[in-house]
């Protein structure tokens, strides 16, 4: 017979199955015997098997045998078998199906465990299962179509009784479960999914095509409802198929393209195409910056800079090119405010060489007297102001700002390529848009020292690229998204200073987005600032890492920068500070560089060679780095794109979180937030006295208040959130003294929490840490946490 | 019997326990004891010095702040130590905790020097003395 050579699996069962049915246990008998509402008609089924069993049949025979003792079963048996029931149950009531189901799945269950039933199943079932379901069937069914046409006789007459339920039900679940034992299990799913749909649509038509379908589909699933089973086979399949992958590059994409074009869209509004540009510009901080309004930024930018500085080798790419923004914003906000708290009227036409000591005083003051946490807060703050501002306003009053700031901010700065970043953004602003002679080309200036100091040379050659062009917009951006790199980084304070390179390339884009010189500088100032501080303390590693990651992201953006045509004239200045930010890329600390700003370096004898380099590089540099920093960039920019692209994808998801952190910072908000993520987000506009933005504290108070918050508060909430600063900054530093050191380093921050009440003996850091900061603050936080138990860094807790 | 002295030995087990913790609160309670009382003594002084009396509840009240302060204290005390990688509670830690009332942290800097230079005398005294017993016993063989 030709279906023989086909059907050979199923022969060669049957016959099995004849041949060995005495073997059978007795299980099937007993269990069917129960099942069964007929004992008696199963029974007698029973026995007939047996003596069908004892005599060696052939395929047909024993088919037919199977089918009449089905036929006989189903009539004997009240209950319907679930396979027609759930063809049935679409066209007819539930009730027919769920009665007869628990039978049926006795009698299907005890069919399934002798392999003859299944056999039979298939044999019988085989003419049934239409030729849709699969080529399997499709086989079989012509395999045996003696058999089957005995079947189908039975069927149709029995099609549309009740009595037909058994039969098919038993049929069904037998050539189901005899495809189970079919080794293409895939072609299953297939059938499910043909099914579920036929079972959406109420199928109408109850025809052998859906039994087929139900019979591909697993049979198990038969015996119960109607649509669970099915449905849940698909579902489940499909949750093995674990296709998230793609999702989020997706998501990115699009989030980028249409970050973009809501940007060409909103032109008009500052800040949220400040955001967006950022965010365009740099994927890694579209993430985070994307989620906040005002407040994005910052708060990473905190924790990270406290973490940053502790953290040492652990720096997976994407953490450090996030952390590596983060710092630099923080810097500039930092040393924005404190230049102008400090500094107060830096003129425009002072030197770089007043700036840069005028930063010395201000780095020391802030290393002296503010924690890091504060420089981080009012980088962060700053930076949210600053970036305010500057989206909103370009114009004298930006550039009068950023002259000041801008002054003070190369001093300040010595770390962050933030300050270099704003300050260089402000700087090409300034020269580009003309609107303030003097201010924006001090600035320049400012900006070009200040990136010295950070990070050399990347911000450098992006201060003197950025100044030579004056594409506002493209400052405006870049800036952005340099300010968004820091934020995201948060873990700048190591990243700033070390990823020179990086820096450079996310400064040069940066700068030509720039639109307010004076906030940026003074965020790039209190970032660098910052940076230097914790870079003391912070080890080499994180040093490393921050270079790389400021590489990473950077060094795409610095290409923008380049392709949008920033002359080379800053090149020189980039390429002194890409010297110079090599240096401390490499752990090197430069003895050349610093001993003509050995003052700026003594400063900070421990802290790390990025704040005494971007000095020293800043006045070095000029010329040099600005060519190296360029070439730098170019080096990596795929890699770098890549890491920065797959940075934003956590801070995407935890928008809320950062916004968790944001709202402590208020005196009035008690709220278990981190204080360290709170002070973050203190940003001093260079315009302003040092202090958050109205909207971010308002929006952050509001959050927590959970009512209605009149904007009467704000000036009270202001100064709350002044002296909470203050008091925290303070005690922070004599935590930090008290330990004998001269860095506030993370376990101070964590004293601090536990004085605060934030942290007791039930709640320890992590737990909050991971209640309230997103995801790449918490990886560095806690890297044993993401690391596999394989952890390279040093623990950060004893 | 196995059995039966597996259980006498958690019934011991558990009941010294319960007497371990009974004794713990026995202590506290005979601790708040004294330092009510002691409250009670400073603002007798107190209120005869301004002539004002104390009422009952105010004493408690305080007695029992500050009891719970010295909780607190002694927490802090023990994380700053820690801070600064020492095992030992210093008058740095001290000063620390305390400086957050300026009274306060004025009054315990004064305390400290005068401490400071007690000690400081003690030692130069002990020098002293042990010098002339070295010079007296270097003489004497």
């Amino acid at each position: 017979m030709d279906s023989v050579d086909e059907d050979l699996s199923a022969r060669i069962l049957l016959q099995n199955v004849i041949q060995t049915e005495s073997s059978r246990s007795p299980i099937t008998r007993s269990a069917s015997q129960a099942q069964f509402q007929s004992p008696g008609s199963r029974v007698r089924h029973s026995i007939r098997l047996r003596r069908s069993d004892v005599v060696a049949l052939t395929p047909q025979e024993a088919l037919k045998q199977s089918i009449k003792k089905k036929l006989r079963e189903s009539t004997s048996r009240s209950s319907l078998p679930e396979p027609p029931s759930k063809r049935w149950a679409v066209s007819e009531g539930v009730g027919k199906i769920n009665t007869p189901a628990p039978a049926t799945a006795s009698l299907l269950y005890d069919d399934d465990i002798t392999p003859r039933y299944l056999l039979r199943g298939i044999l019988q079932t085989e003419p049934e299962t239409s030729l849709l379901v699969q080529d399997r069937p499709v086989r079989k069914e012509p395999e045996l179509p003696s058999t089957n046409s005995s079947l189908h006789s039975n069927r149709p007459s029995t099609g549309l009784s009740d009595l037909d339920f058994p039969d098919m039900t038993t049929t069904v679940n037998l050539s189901n479960t005899v495809k189970g034992l079919r080794r293409k299990r895939p072609c299953r799913s297939l059938n499910i999914t043909a099914f579920n749909r036929q079972l959406e649509h109420e199928g109408g038509s109850a025809t052998e095509k859906d039994l087929s379908s139900l019979s591909s589909a697993s049979p198990s699933s038969i015996t119960f409802s109607l649509k669970t089973p099915f449905v849940d086979i698909p579902n489940e399949k499909r949750r093995f198929q674990r296709k998230v992958a793609n999702r989020k590059k997706i998501c990115l994409e699009e989030f980028d393209e249409a970050l973009r074009n809501r940007q060409a869209a909103m032109g008009g509004d500052p800040e949220l195409s400040v955001r967006e540009d950022q965010q365009g510009l740099s994927e890694t901080v579209r993430s985070e910056g994307f989620t906040l309004g005002l407040s994005d930024l910052t708060a990473p930018d905190i924790t990270h800079d406290i973490i940053t500085s502790k953290t040492e080798l652990y720096a997976p790419p994407d953490d450090t090119a996030t952390t590596f923004t983060i710092a630099t914003q923080d810097k500039d906000t930092i040393t924005g405010t404190q230049i102008q708290r400090e500094m107060g009227g830096m003129k425009d036409e002072e030197e770089k060489d007043m700036e840069e000591v005028g930063e010395q005083k201000e780095y020391k003051m802030e290393i002296d007297n503010k924690d890091r946490e504060d420089l981080a807060v009012d980088a962060g703050q700053r930076e949210a102001l600053v970036r305010q501002e500057e989206s909103k306003s370009q114009t004298e009053e930006v550039a009068d700002s950023r002259t000041g700031e801008d002054e003070e901010l190369a001093k300040s700065q010595t770390e962050g390529e933030v300050a270099e970043s704003p300050a260089e953004g402000e700087v090409a602003e300034s020269p580009a848009e003309g609107e303030v002679a003097a201010s924006p080309t001090e600035g320049e200036e400012e900006e070009m020292t200040e990136s010295q100091t950070e990070d050399v040379a990347d911000e450098g050659r992006q201060v003197v690229e950025k100044g030579l062009t004056s594409q506002s917009l493209l400052h405006n951006a870049m800036h952005i998204s340099r300010r968004a790199y820091c934020s995201e980084g948060g873990v700048k304070v190591a990243g700033v200073m070390e990823g020179g390179r990086g820096y450079k390339s996310m400064g040069a884009e940066l700068h030509p987005t720039e639109t307010g010189c004076a906030g940026r500088r003074s965020e790039g100032d209190t970032a660098g600032e910052w940076h230097s501080g914790p870079e003391v303390g912070a080890s080499e590693s994180a040093h490393t890492r921050t270079v790389t990651l400021g590489s990473a992201p950077p060094s795409p953006l610095p290409q923008e920068d380049e392709l949008e045509g920033l002359s080379r004239t800053g090149t020189s200045l980039g390429n002194e500070e890409m010297e110079n930010s090599m240096p401390p890329l490499e752990m090197t600390f430069e003895p050349e560089n610093n001993a003509p700003h050995s003052s700026i370096s003594s400063l900070h004898p421990i802290t790390t060679q990025s704040p005494a380099d971007h000095e020293e590089d800043w006045d070095d540099v000029e010329e040099r780095d600005g060519i190296q920093s360029e070439e730098l960039s170019m080096k990596t920019p795929a890699f770098v794109r890549e890491k920065r692209n797959a940075l934003p994808i956590d801070p995407l998801a935890t928008p809320t979180i950062l916004k968790d952190l944001q709202p402590s910072v208020s005196a009035g908000a008690a709220a278990a937030v981190k204080p360290k993520a709170v002070r973050g987000k203190r940003t001093g506009s260079a315009k302003k006295d040092p202090g958050l933005s109205k909207s971010y504290i308002m929006s952050v108070f509001k959050h927590f208040a959970k009512t209605k918050v009149s904007t009467d508060v704000y000036p009270v909430l202001k100064e709350i959130m002044e002296l909470y600063f203050d008091r925290l900054a303070d005690d922070l530093e004599m935590f930090a003294a008290h330990a004998k050191r001269k860095t506030i380093e993370v376990e101070d921050v964590e004293l601090l929490m536990r004085r605060q009440g934030f942290v007791t003996d039930s709640m320890p850091v992590n737990v909050l840490i991971e209640k309230y900061l997103p995801m790449e603050s918490r990886k560095l936080l806690i890297p044993v946490a993401t690391s596999g138990n394989y952890v390279i860094p040093k623990p950060r807790r004893k | 019997m196995l059995s039966t002295t597996s259980c006498r030995a958690n019934v011991n087990f558990r009941e010294k326990m319960a007497t371990a913790m009974d004794e713990e609160e026995r202590k506290l309670q005979r601790l708040k004891a004294a330092v009510h009382y002691t409250v009670g003594r400073l603002c007798q002084s107190i209120g005869e010095d301004h002539q004002k009396e104390f009422s009952r509840q105010v004493i408690a009240a305080i007695a029992e702040t500050t009891f719970r302060q010295c909780d607190i204290f002694a927490k802090d005390l023990e994380a700053f130590a820690r801070h600064a990688k020492r095992s030992t509670v210093s008058v740095e830690d001290v000063k620390l905790t305390a400086r957050r009332s300026t009274a306060l942290s004025n009054f315990i800097q004064r305390k400290s020097e005068e401490i400071a230079s007690a000690n400081q005398e003690q030692r130069d005294t002990r020098k002293k003395i042990a010098g002339k017993r070295k010079n007296t016993e270097m003489v004497l063989p």
